[in-house]
């Protein structure tokens, strides 16, 4: 997993489920509810009995009955809504707990699709996902240091339309798209937060441009927490409520889930740990404006911009010759250390107790119950990690240590397009939601093709 | 009042419960409302409203009031929240001392008392005196047949929440695994909670101090430990453990060489703290360095932080920089942590912090030096409003937070009031 986007420019996989056939959504029913009764009483524990089922968490009715404290006549209106709406499809009979068997209830996640993207400082990755946040499909291109929004969106969109056609016959409707940026991004608009280092991102309308493109709700956010959604959801760190994703790629970030969500922080800038001063030294300033950051001493780029500098001092004869053939990046520093160059090793080494000095300064005050290690440069060896477990394991107070696992991400490239299909799911199934649209089957209005809203993070 | 309400199928419905909460939130959050403008804020309709009133109406938590000004039709009977109906307990544990106090169900204190009285005297002997004195102060506050519907309790140390026990606390000698919510619990037969003390100073700022309307919020405790407390999203964020916010224990320095009660060095607290501020203010006396300080340590025989502030605010040179480094080394970790969290409101509390704008004013520089720009821009920091009972009012809101969220309003609602339930806190309640 060292180097998914050094070995080839592009990637793909694919495997699309057969094809199922949706049950008809509900559409001439009796007159509907109230809206505003239907807003905060049924579609409360709509959302809830969906979330018990779709998560695994609950299998039958009498499940539900007893879970949510729900009388039994609520929770079978419930669940036939559901079913009605195609969310939710009748399975086997359960095994019998004594009385009549009950029929297992499952989530149908074919029901809808994802469009999912992510665009980080070098790739481009796009898919198709299920309800469920199964990639179906998903490729990725390098960007080759592109990095204006019109390019890059102009190229995302034309990935999206390759998916769209590729979706066999029958496929379901879109729900909707998610997509990772780089930096900050507000909430409330869908836009990038203005950050120095990505100044034409500054409050492009990401969103505005997908959902006028596509005519579905858009989602857009912070790649580093998409990427622990993702792993918080779907892969290591599902079940630990209090976690943190540290993404190490050409420049630092953290997601961080806290109460088993994601914090955001009052302006979507939590997790920007890359800009914690670490070395005292004014020599290397970051783009933040301030010299010595995390950023500056331990990324990919900066793992770089040192190996590069060793070559060219004579202090590391392999990456010199290195250097002779190519741009050094930090996948050379990584294969250079493999085989035992001292400079690299020491690069490493120092980028990973770094790295893990404010690690710790996270684990002392969230006190998660899992850090997850990602990002391109994570794959850098075990020697990386190592440095980076043991400056954690020397820093941070002792009980906040006791139960804590360091990791790597187990999703790896893609983290960030599971994150981003998740953060659709979730908000399209939400209690505010779910009840706006789940007459009219789709998320979305089918005659006049316009969103039930222009889309809103979660 | 507070009797037997009939609630056909209310337990066995979620939808009312939460309809319920919501109506009950509404006039709790407002103190006076109208039908009307409950169902228009909260999307019910006028009937459900109307409905969960009669519930809240016979179970005393709500009364009608006067008519208000009519806006055209039949003129509007007012409702309003009954704060009067329980009292809570609530009790602010500190190192060296502690407040207890009483209030009513809007967390509004009605009276409180201060003891000095050091937590290493462990469990038996403290919560032998808390409850002393809130059984003095239950008898004198308000209608003494007032029932204790809860309680509150803040703790100077980690607190394992679910069972409302200190785990391994640091300055507290007795008290680890120490069953303090199920203690007091049974004493004042009311359910309880406990949490550390830097959360509910935290959540007292979010409720009635600088902080209200704020969803990101970080608290800095600055006393004789350093503490935070972190709110994400409106809810505190207690961390896998109950330990988050330790920030005393971030490395600050690893050559200072200077060792930590917790046996690591160079941590936060072990220079900054009000601890360390007295440890370098007593060796200051007796270098001769300060002769303020000298004259101070001649006549009382000891320093302590409260010392090397007053000795800053007449001038003293000396205990200025002691305490501006101090304030810089806070201001070192607390900008990480701004980087990290991206609060929109960072409130300092705790004795050293209130002891003058010195420490303050050092933080604030270093913050702006060292923070992302970006995370600073909008950033308001402060100092806190309520001061020592700040903690108080906190210990109040961890129990009303408790009492009236719905999963648990649904278990006493019926009985009309959670006063004698002790074991409320204990089971887990639905979902």
């Amino acid at each position: 997993m060292a180097s998914h986007n050094a070995v080839s420019t592009e990637e793909s996989h694919t495997s699309w489920p057969a094809v199922t056939v949706l049950p008809s959504p509900r559409s001439q029913q009796s007159a509907a509810p109230p809206p505003g009764q239907l807003l905060s009483e049924a579609s409360d524990s709509l959302a809830l009995v969906l979330d018990l089922i779709r998560h695994g968490a609950t299998r039958t009715r009498p499940e539900l009955v007893h879970r949510l404290g729900l009388g039994r006549k609520v929770v079978t209106q419930r669940v036939q809504e559901l079913i009605d709406a195609g969310l939710v499809v009748e399975g086997e009979l359960a095994p019998s707990t004594g009385g009549r068997a009950a029929r297992e209830l499952r989530f149908h996640a074919e029901a809808g699709h994802v469009l999912v993207a992510e665009i980080s400082a070098t790739k481009i990755t796009t898919g198709v996902s299920d309800l469920a946040s199964r990639l179906l499909t998903d490729r990725q291109e390098l960007t080759h240091g592109d990095s204006d929004p019109e390019h890059l969106l102009s190229r995302v969109e034309t990935l999206f339309d390759e998916l769209i056609s590729a979706r066999p016959a029958g496929s379901p409707t879109i729900w909707g798209i998610g997509i990772g940026v780089l930096g900050p991004v507000d909430a409330v608009t869908g836009r990038p937060v203005e950050c120095p280092m990505l100044p034409r991102w500054a409050n492009y309308p990401v969103r505005d441009r997908l959902a006028a493109r596509y005519q579905l709700p858009v989602w857009v956010e912070n790649e580093a927490n998409l990427m622990a959604l993702g792993e918080f959801r779907a892969g290591a760190a599902q079940g630990h409520p209090d976690m943190a994703f540290i993404k190490i790629g050409s420049g630092i970030g953290a997601g961080i889930i806290s109460n088993g969500q994601l914090h955001r922080g009052a302006h979507g800038m939590a997790g920007e740990i890359g800009h914690t001063i670490v070395v005292d030294d004014p020599s290397i300033r970051c783009w933040c404006g301030n010299p010595g950051c995390l950023t500056s001493w331990a990324s990919g780029s900066a793992l770089a911009w040192f190996a590069t500098e060793a070559a060219s001092q004579g202090r590391s004869s392999q990456l010199a010759s290195r250097l002779a053939d190519h741009q050094l990046t930090a996948q050379d520093v990584a294969a250079a250390a493999a085989t035992g160059d001292p400079t690299s090793v020491r690069l490493l080494d120092r980028a990973g107790e770094l790295v893990g000095q404010v690690a710790a300064g996270l684990v002392n005050s969230h006190n998660p119950s899992m850090v997850i290690i990602g990002g391109g440069v994570a794959g850098a060896g075990d020697a990386f990690l190592a440095a980076i477990k043991r400056s954690v394991y020397q820093r941070s107070f002792p009980m906040t240590t006791r139960d804590l696992a360091i990791t790597r991400s187990q999703l790896g490239a893609r983290a960030g397009l599971i994150g981003a299909s998740v953060m659709v799911a979730d908000a399209v199934m939400s209690r505010s939601w779910l009840g706006r649209w789940i007459e009219r089957g789709t998320p979305w209005d089918q005659h006049t093709r316009r969103p039930a809203n222009s889309g809103q993070t979660v | 009042m507070a009797t037997k309400v009939d609630l056909p199928g209310l337990a066995d419905n979620r939808d009312s419960v939460v309809s319920l909460a919501t109506v009950l939130d509404l006039v709790r959050a407002t103190g006076s409302t109208t039908r009307s403008e409950l169902s228009r804020t909260s999307g019910l309709g006028r009937s459900v409203v109307t409905q969960r009133l009669g519930t809240l109406l016979d179970a005393g938590l709500v009364e009608e009031g006067a008519f208000a000004a009519s806006t055209g039709g039949r003129m509007p009977r007012e409702v309003r929240f009954r704060s009067g109906a329980g009292r809570l307990v609530a009790a602010h544990l500190g190192a060296t001392g502690f407040i207890v106090g009483i209030s009513d169900l809007a967390g509004q204190l009605l009276d409180w008392r201060s003891e000095e009285h050091s937590i290493s005297h462990g469990p038996e002997s403290v919560l032998g005196r808390v409850e002393a004195i809130t059984d003095e102060l239950l008898k004198g506050t308000g209608d003494e047949t007032t029932p204790v519907w809860g309680i509150g309790i803040g703790l100077p140390g980690p607190v394992e929440y679910a069972s409302g026990r200190p785990i391994s606390p640091p300055i507290m000698p007795g008290w680890d695994g120490y069953p303090v919510r199920d203690r007091l619990a049974s004493r004042f037969n009311a359910p309880a909670w406990v949490d550390n003390d830097v959360n509910v100073m935290a959540l007292g700022e979010m409720k009635s101090g600088v902080a209200v309307g704020h969803a990101d919020i970080l608290f800095v405790k600055i006393g004789t430990g350093i503490g935070a407390g972190i709110v994400s999203r409106g809810r505190l964020h207690r961390g896998a453990q109950g330990v988050a916010g330790d920030i005393g224990h971030i490395e600050a320095d690893p050559e200072s060489g200077i060792l930590c009660g917790c046996g690591q060095t160079g941590c936060l607290e072990a220079l900054a703290g009000g601890w360390a501020i007295a440890r370098d203010g007593t060796a200051m006396a007796l270098n001769g360095m300060s002769t303020m300080l000298s004259n101070r340590l001649s006549a009382k025989e000891i320093i302590t932080a409260r010392d090397v502030a007053d000795a800053a605010g007449r001038g003293d040179p000396v205990a200025v920089k002691l305490l501006s480094q101090a304030g810089r080394r806070v201001g070192h970790v607390v900008a990480t942590l701004i980087s990290a969290i991206n609060p929109s409101i960072i409130v300092f509390g705790g004795r050293v912090a209130d002891s003058g704008d010195l420490v303050l004013a050092a933080v604030r520089q270093v913050i702006y030096a060292r923070a992302l720009p970006l995370a600073t821009r909008d950033l308001r920091i402060t100092t806190s409003a309520l001061g020592a009972q700040g903690g108080l009012i906190g210990c109040a809101h961890l129990a009303l937070d408790e009492l009236f969220a719905p999963a648990m309003l649904s278990r006493w609602i019926e009985a009309g009031s959670p006063a004698g339930r002790a074991n409320l806190a204990l089971a887990h309640g639905i979902a």
